[in-house]
């Protein structure tokens, strides 16, 4: 009984110091980690949407809550404008999982400057083909207000992969997210902007 | 049907032995005769797919919702130690003969890549249920599959002329090497 | 002096995955580079170092019959511990790994050596151990790694070896030049080997 006793106990003792400690560390750690995730892949991607951007790019994210989900919008400020943004979106219904979208929004012309890819599980092959510039290209110059963002089997303007509906479908989703929100939420994302503070 | 692909890929395309460098301890080690491959074989499907799909359980329904990604390695390994030895006491109760032929490579089974690797995998590729319980048996059934081959072949060795500097585990990872290039082949498939 | 044999032999009868064979897993999988070879090698060295010491202090405390479970869980913090600076620091280098991160815990030379070594010797051998052994893993992965870079893909850590005119040997930097690039290496140490005896003979 003793040594059962001990046993349990040396286990535990050792389960609660390495979850402490690794909590501990995770907590340190997160902010950086965080940043790490953003500059290496929502940035460049965001950059790819918005073409030009300044140097302190990166630096200007911010992220916005609203319905208890977080959105993380990049704007590109220039002279004191808040010119475009390029916006996280997660679109839902895809194969495998949900698929996550970077769009760049025109705030002047209210429309699409481009859409890529940032998070996807879908079957490689077919499934990988909505995330090739070529075919995000269907979303370039689209007007928020005015596209029925779905897929023109559905009666929509957007035309899907052949053969990946699904997936065409997911990303249409998070387009749509997108838009919606920019549509609602445009002055508060402007004020957010030009506050000048990084993070949220 | 694209489960079918799935399934496809998994045994084939990225076959997890021959493609993803998973599993490859094992494999070297018990696949010197077709008896203890097929054993290990059998066994690292039965516990592969379970270990995937408690893990993947796990990762949903507690680390996801209590933001403890960063866990994911412990709570993994943890489960699938766990679950070896559970398997290993219900077989001895249960399937006595079949616990005593696998011997020792049952609880390998812990450390073998294939399966730890599966279930990380599964997660990281953010594979919804139905997608994981196809993902896990396929990528079992591929491991399985390379390691018979892989015995067959070596159960040749034994006949064979080999030089002495090339026997056992040199000349066995060459041919795992030839193995890997002829199924190489099936990317085109996809 | 018994720490600096304890030390060596991880670069010579203990040399990993050569003699050692054990962990080939990460071997075949991240050996596209040296780059990737070495940050591998130096993760799973740390891993090592502390697991060994960490088992080694409490070797009286741990009964017998839980200690693979608690050797399990040491390593795992400790892989944990790497996951996450790498994250946090080396983010290049932690995509490129993948999961081969992670999968250092089942990595069989990091439990083989709590098991065989740590856990019946004091600290400063364990450590000795894990520091020797991890070193000679770090140089076995960076000199596949090289021959995989360098023929594979022309480069070497990322510089250019050859010129614009080299057609690199692609099966290299791919999965069974993997397998069959570590089956020549063992091929010619063990020719070696025989070789020496012979001489000895």
């Amino acid at each position: 009984m003793r040594d059962i006793l001990r046993m349990v106990l040396v286990l535990t003792a050792i389960c609660l110091l390495s979850a402490f400690s690794l909590t501990a560390l995770n907590e340190g750690l997160a902010g950086q980690i965080a940043k790490q995730q953003r500059d290496n892949v929502q940035v460049p991607r965001a950059r790819e949407v918005l073409g030009e951007t300044p140097a302190d790019f990166a630096e200007r994210y911010f992220e916005i809550e609203v319905d208890g989900v977080s959105w993380a919008v990049f704007p590109r400020v220039e002279g004191g404008r808040c010119s475009a943004i390029a916006l996280e979106s997660t679109g839902r219904g895809g194969y495998a999982g949900d698929v996550k979208v970077i769009a760049g929004v025109d705030l002047e012309s209210g429309a699409i400057l481009g859409v890529r890819v940032t998070q996807s599980s879908e079957t490689p092959g077919i499934g990988s083909r909505v995330a090739e510039p070529s075919y995000l290209r269907v979303y370039r110059g689209r007007p928020l207000k005015g596209t029925a963002f779905s897929l023109r089997a559905e009666g929509g303007d957007i035309e899907a992969v052949s053969g990946a509906t699904r997936t065409s479908a997911a990303v249409v989703d998070g387009v749509r997210r997108a838009a919606e929100f920019v549509l609602a939420h445009r002055d508060e994302i402007v004020r957010r902007a030009l506050g000048g503070q990084a993070g949220s | 049907m694209d489960l079918i692909l799935l399934a496809i890929n998994a045994i084939l395309v990225k076959n997890i032995l021959l493609m993803q460098y998973l599993g490859n301890c094992p494999f070297l080690g018990t696949s010197k005769r077709m008896e203890t491959a097929l054993g290990m074989g059998m066994a690292v499907i039965f516990t592969l797919t379970l270990a995937t799909t408690i893990t993947w359980v796990v990762h949903r329904a507690v680390l996801v919702p209590f933001k403890l990604q960063y866990m994911q390695t412990i709570a993994f390994i943890l489960v699938i130690a766990a679950l070896v030895q559970f398997v290993e006491i219900f077989m001895k109760k249960t399937l006595p003969a079949l616990y005593l032929s696998l011997g020792i490579f049952l609880p390998l089974i812990t450390t073998n890549c294939a399966v730890f690797g599966a279930a990380l995998l599964s997660v990281k590729n953010d594979y919804d249920f139905v997608h994981m319980v196809v993902f896990a048996p396929a990528s079992a059934t591929g491991f399985a599959l390379a390691l018979v081959l892989f015995a067959g072949l070596r159960e040749r060795f034994r006949v064979a002329h080999i030089p002495g500097a090339l026997q056992d585990t040199a000349i066995g990872l060459i041919t795992a090497g030839l193995m890997s290039l002829a199924f190489l082949g099936f990317k085109g498939m996809t | 002096m018994r720490i600096v044999k304890e030390f060596g032999k991880g670069f010579t009868t203990h040399l990993a995955p050569f003699r050692l064979v054990l962990g080939l897993c990460p071997v075949l999988a991240v050996t596209t580079t040296v780059a990737n070879g070495i940050g591998m090698g130096l993760a799973a060295t740390f891993v090592l170092i502390c697991s060994n010491v960490m088992v080694s202090l409490l070797r009286r405390l741990i009964p017998g019959k839980v200690r693979i479970a608690c050797f399990i869980v040491l390593i795992a913090s400790f892989v944990v511990i790497v996951e996450l600076v790498m994250k946090a620091f080396f983010f290049g280098l932690s995509q490129s790994l993948g999961i081969f991160i992670p999968l250092i815990v089942v990595n069989c030379v990091i439990l083989g050596r709590a098991e065989a070594f740590a856990a019946r010797n004091p600290v400063h051998l364990a450590a000795a151990d894990g520091l020797g052994i991890g070193l000679g893993f770090t140089l076995s992965l960076a000199l596949i790694g090289a021959i995989r870079e360098v023929l594979g893909q022309g480069t070497f850590l990322g510089h250019g070896v050859f010129g614009p005119g080299f057609e690199p040997f692609a099966f290299l930097a791919q999965a069974p030049g993997a397998f069959v690039a570590l089956g020549v290496l063992l091929f010619v140490m063990n020719a070696y080997d025989r070789f020496r005896s012979r001489m000895r003979a």
